[in-house]
């Protein structure tokens, strides 16, 4: 069989998601090749060619040790922007769990504070 | 500020005057000498340096992963998320202090108790790990062991070395076991994950046949200790109860023949397939007879000329454990009652969370860590911070960590019930639930998980709401209901009397209920009952199950296991599912 009949074409959009390797919080990546801690942010795929394009994209910065772990996941678009499908991205999506033990009610603040910059020249 | 001067400070909060300034001298417990020490410090700027190179792109993801592993790093859904290691479950106040240090310091002022007697961190950066490890370094604990496939720490009974129902206390002996597998060079790539249980009480209070290797102590007929030898039990995808293999071994002999155990195991375990990896597959696929044979065939080969504990460091280790003093005294019973009859919460907590102590005038107390509207398992600092100082005040600086996710102050005067509790009240830690339907057992699931299918945390509190009632509860009285978020079975759903477990189904959030399963002496894995509940119906689907044993037990005597076990499944199918 020929490889092309093989992939099946995309059932829903996709974005890239992936995590900062220095502090492990979730990221998306935008269409710039830069990553975002929102996923309305994030670059959408809507076919298996752009979807290989981004995870390409995405390659690129892990290998400078930004991220780990990137693969693409399911979105709804809505008024244009990605938002996630799903309940593990739902969660992911919101930076923290979907009950809050005391002192957890908002996004990790350091996840807006980190930049590209310090990600692979910190040493510890 | 520093650990220690956190430590120092924590220590003289208003709570007591009489706290000790840095680590309590008396507990007993093994301390750390130089080497172990020098060791720590090695493993941590081996880490160090490995993260480095991780950051600095001289290692991949692949390459960097298993050595995060062995250090018991581990990357979630929101974060790193760091798991230390408990051994046996023992903890000082020091310690205690430390972790809270650590919860407030590098994470968001709280911890998780685990399944395994250990702690995990939700929110630690990768870059602030090896500091981390120094911290805990100071207070003799570490990491190592709490992932990989090694063996793992060593897991017992948390009342060891108190409860009166004990033949001997089992801790030197997890001990024994924890210097011998640290880092054990034989054993530190094995097919998967190794667990050692010990128990040495009448009640089994550590899960012991669901691990890898089950060690009980007993006395043979001659009045001489030794352990009857299981193997092969774990829970997961395939929940196994482990197998007997030895009537008696002699205790000079227990590391010779665990050798023989895990020599074998390396040998015949699959490294072709992670699902059939562990040794209950492939004792299962051996046949346990032929798999004790050949462990016998090692064992006699080596029994005599491999390591065997000299004499001489087992009695060193042995005075690490020796029975603190305790005080002869005379309690004031008639007190204690009219304290019971004026206080219900009071009543509640001696009757759940008390158990009866070796000494007399003593008891041990276990703190729920499943109060109305918690996270089963999590504790904030302050609550830590607390903890510390009622060991120190109350319980000769000892705490316990359970596999059920509760805290235990191990030798408290009875005489000091009372106030403890009181103090305990004001931090929403004196839950009074110990081994009832809201004494849950959850793991984190897809709240934090990478693994999970489900969340599961939010279910137990679903469930803990609906059965606010204590007198219901306690009506209902000895449940055990755990729920875990995916077919790993961190929460040990297979063997509860009523287990949850959480699928994919389609996209949605679905939990399968399972009945029947024991985690004590009288092991027994839990069957699925019907097709599974959607997060909104799993509350309702608990009621009704409870509902079928409070109508159909012949007494309030009978338990729900016991009414389990004679009325079997189509009761609680017919009403949960309308079927016969
Ligand atoms: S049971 Fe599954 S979801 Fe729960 S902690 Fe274990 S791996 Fe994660």
């Amino acid at each position: 069989m020929a490889l092309a009949k093989q992939i099946k074409p995309l059932k829903n959009p996709v974005s890239v998601t992936a995590n900062l390797l220095l502090k492990g919080s979730t990221v998306y990546l935008k269409a710039d090749g830069t990553w975002s801690d929102d996923i309305a942010n994030s670059a959408i795929a809507h076919g298996r060619e752009q979807e290989t394009a981004l995870l390409a994209l995405a390659n690129i910065t892990e290998k400078t040790q930004y991220v780990v772990g990137a693969y693409s996941f399911d979105v709804k678009i809505i008024d244009g922007k990605a938002t996630p499908l799903g309940m593990r991205e739902i969660i992911r999506a919101k930076g923290i769990p979907t009950i809050t033990p005391d002192g957890l009610t908002s996004k990790p603040e350091w996840q807006n504070q980190f930049t590209k910059s310090n990600a692979s020249s910190q040493k510890i | 500020m520093s650990l220690q001067q956190s430590i120092q400070q924590a220590a003289q909060k208003e709570y007591s005057p009489t706290a000790p300034a840095i680590a309590p001298k008396n507990v007993q417990m093994y301390k750390y000498d130089q080497f172990d020490d020098e060791f720590i410090t090695q493993r941590i700027e081996q880490l160090r340096s490995q993260i480095n190179r991780r950051l600095a792109g001289e290692l991949s993801e692949d390459e960097f992963k298993p050595l995060r592993l062995q250090n018991g790093v581990y990357l979630q859904l929101h974060a790193y998320m760091l798991r230390l290691a408990i051994p046996y479950g023992q903890l000082n106040s020091t310690q205690m202090r430390a972790l809270a240090y650590i919860a407030r310091k590098y994470d968001k002022g709280f911890g998780h108790f685990t399944t395994r007697q250990n702690i995990q961190y939700n929110w630690p950066a990768l870059s602030d790990i090896p500091e981390i490890l120094e911290d805990l370094q100071k207070v003799e604990m570490h990491a190592i062991q709490t992932s990989g496939n090694c063996i793992r720490n060593t897991t017992s009974d948390p009342f060891a070395g108190a409860a009166a129902d004990e033949l001997t206390d089992p801790r030197p002996w997890c001990e024994i076991i924890r210097q011998w597998s640290t880092l054990h060079p034989e054993f530190a790539f094995l097919p998967r994950k190794f667990k050692i249980a010990v128990n040495a009480a009448e009640q089994d209070r550590a899960a012991i046949l669901y691990h890898d290797v089950a060690l009980q102590i007993i006395e043979n007929d001659q009045g001489e200790m030794g352990f009857k030898v299981y193997v092969g039990g774990g829970q997961g995808r395939t929940p196994v109860i482990a197998k007997l293999v030895r009537e008696f071994l002699e205790p000079q002999y227990l590391l010779s023949y665990l050798d023989a155990i895990l020599r074998t195991y390396n040998m015949l375990g699959r490294r072709d397939n992670l699902y059939k990896a562990r040794i209950k597959i492939t004792v299962n696929e051996t046949g346990v007879e032929e798999f004790s044979r050949l462990v016998e065939l090692e064992w006699n080969r080596i029994k005599d000329t491999g390591f065997n504990l000299p004499e001489e460091q087992k009695q060193t280790i042995f005075k690490h454990f020796e029975l603190p003093e305790f005080e002869t005294y005379q309690y004031d019973a008639a007190k204690f009652e009219s304290k019971k009859t004026e206080n219900n919460g009071f009543d509640y907590f001696v009757k759940n969370n008390t158990f009866a102590h070796k000494q007399d005038g003593y008891t041990i107390v276990s703190i729920s860590l499943k109060p109305h509207g918690g996270i089963p398992g999590d504790i904030s600092a302050d609550q830590m911070d607390l903890v510390a100082q009622l060991a120190d005040d109350y319980s000769l600086s000892e705490i316990r960590a359970t596999h059920r996710q509760n805290l235990v102050l191990p030798h408290v005067k009875l005489d000091d019930l009372f106030i403890l509790w009181q103090k305990l009240t004001k931090v929403n830690l004196a839950a009074g639930n110990i081994g009832l339907l809201t004494d849950i057992i959850a793991c984190p699931g897809l709240d934090y998980c990478a693994l999970a299918n489900a969340r599961s945390i939010p279910i137990a509190q679903m469930i803990a709401e609906h059965f606010d009632d204590m007198k219901k509860l306690n009506d209902l009285g000895d449940i055990t209901l755990n729920i875990s978020g995916c077919i790993n079975a961190c929460a040990h759903h297979h063997v509860a009397n009523i287990g949850i477990l959480g699928v994919d189904k389609k996209g949605e959030e679905s939990y399968q209920v399972t009945l029947g399963g024991s985690s004590r002496s009288d092991a027994d894995i839990g069957k699925i009952v019907g097709p599974g509940f959607s997060g909104d119906e799993i509350v309702g689907a608990i009621e009704t199950i409870t509902n079928v044993y409070l109508a159909g037990r012949t007494n309030s005597d009978e338990t729900f296991l016991e009414y389990y076990r004679r009325a079997g499944q189509n009761p609680f199918k017919e009403a949960l599912y309308n079927v016969a």
